[in-house]
């Protein structure tokens, strides 16, 4: 037990950051979801016991169980039934307007996939794949989206 | 950082083909820069902005230790919790729902008239192993409190329930099918009897049950008293 806890806690409890940041770029701006969602996932990780021994990226690890995790806060939040990927639900949450910045509001107008994703690269430097991973969308379209997203960033501040 | 090669960046930035490293370059040289030729102010702008929409996400304080609290806090006591409530949330259960039923049904047919008895038509759908074999009593505690199968039923004196005699553990849809072996009983003496032999032995699996529950319930608070040999004390719940 005592060799269990500190391979928790030297291996998986230090990736806590990253899933909260990981959990609200995928939630939207609610800060209490994202703590419910990391919470969840770290008591589900400390359930698997001794599997926990012989994981090799408990990162990877981590934000898979975080990944579905959210989904299932989001499915709660919205009582939808078939969700397979993050394009299939809008989390609720638009930002509050007197303190939101622009960036904000331009990425709060766009679909639901492209701004999970464009989150996710504000929030974490996570590389094309671990997007892709995250939010199920194929790498191509992960490029795409953000190609997209930025330009169009870059077109409205261009106006300001 | 060559200029040209930050325009570079900028430019697979924008096509979503930078890499992480890359895009490392372009936020530090924007975040360490002043100087920023003309043409790249908008690119500074929205690469600020994104710093700022980052250093905003702030962790909450508390966090870390409700993860703590929630994993690593919670092992021992439990674990010996785990093990104990089931069975005693079960027998305490199953007490209620029996003694429920037992009083309110012994009551009714203690006051109920005869005349009545006789009078009603209906007939009584009454489980054959009432009429046929003694049912053995209820042993097995993983009953819920959720309202067990209605035996006895469509009279003047409506039982709110009986538990079940054989296997507990069953599924819904096995007690569905276990429905099947009702029959029905017209003569309303008949019906009276067989009501008063149910209740007659609720009443002695009641006392059985109950002396039983207590007798886990001890246990289980001496097994929390005493957590260091909590294991052996359990045993004898099984036993």
């Amino acid at each position: 037990m005592k060799q269990l806890e500190e391979i928790f806690r030297k291996r998986f409890l230090p990736v806590y950051p990253k899933l909260y940041s990981i959990a609200l770029a995928i939630l939207g701006s609610s800060t209490d979801l994202a703590s419910d969602a990391v919470q969840e996932t770290m008591v589900k990780i400390w359930s698997k016991g001794d599997e926990l021994l012989s994981v090799n990226n408990p990162e990877a690890l981590s934000i898979a169980i975080l990944r579905t995790t959210a989904i299932d806060i989001m499915r709660r939040q919205r009582k939808y039934e078939q969700v397979d990927t993050i394009t299939d639900i809008a989390p609720d949450s638009p930002p509050d307007h007197e303190t939101a910045t622009i960036l904000e509001r331009i990425i709060d107008t766009m679909p639901p996939a492209q701004k999970e994703i464009l989150r996710l690269s504000i929030f974490e430097d996570l590389s094309a794949k671990e997007i892709s991973e995250i939010t199920g969308v194929s790498g191509t379209n992960v490029r795409q989206l953000l190609s997209r997203g930025r330009k169009k960033i870059k077109e409205i501040y261009s106006k300001l | 950082m060559n200029i040209d090669k930050i325009r570079d960046l900028l430019e697979k930035y924008y096509e979503g083909s930078a890499s992480n490293i890359e895009t490392d370059i372009l936020k530090q040289y924007f975040r360490d820069n002043n100087d920023i030729p003309e043409d790249l102010r908008v690119d500074a702008a929205i690469f600020r902005d994104m710093a700022t929409m980052k250093e905003d996400v702030a962790l909450p304080e508390n966090l870390e230790q409700l993860i703590i609290d929630s994993t690593i806090g919670r092992k021992r006591r439990n674990i010996i919790l785990w093990k104990v409530i089931p069975s005693v949330a079960a027998s305490l259960a199953l007490l209620t729902v029996l003694t429920i039923s037992f009083i309110s049904g012994h009551e009714r047919i203690l006051s109920s008239d005869e005349d009545a008895l006789v009078a009603q038509s209906e007939p009584v759908l009454v489980h054959k192993e009432e009429i046929t074999a003694p049912p053995t009593p209820t042993e097995d505690c993983t009953l819920t409190a959720s309202t067990p199968e209605p035996v006895v039923s469509k009279t003047a004196t409506p039982e709110p329930a009986i538990a079940q005699a054989p296997a507990p553990k069953k599924s819904s849809t096995a007690r569905k099918a276990s429905e099947n072996n009702y029959i029905e009983v017209y003569d309303s003496i008949q019906a009276a009897k067989i009501s008063s032999r149910i209740l007659a032995k609720l009443e002695s699996t009641i006392s059985r049950v109950a002396d039983k529950g207590i007798r886990k319930t001890e246990i289980a608070v001496a097994a929390i008293k005493d957590p260091v040999n909590a294991p052996q004390i359990l045993d004898e719940i099984s036993n």
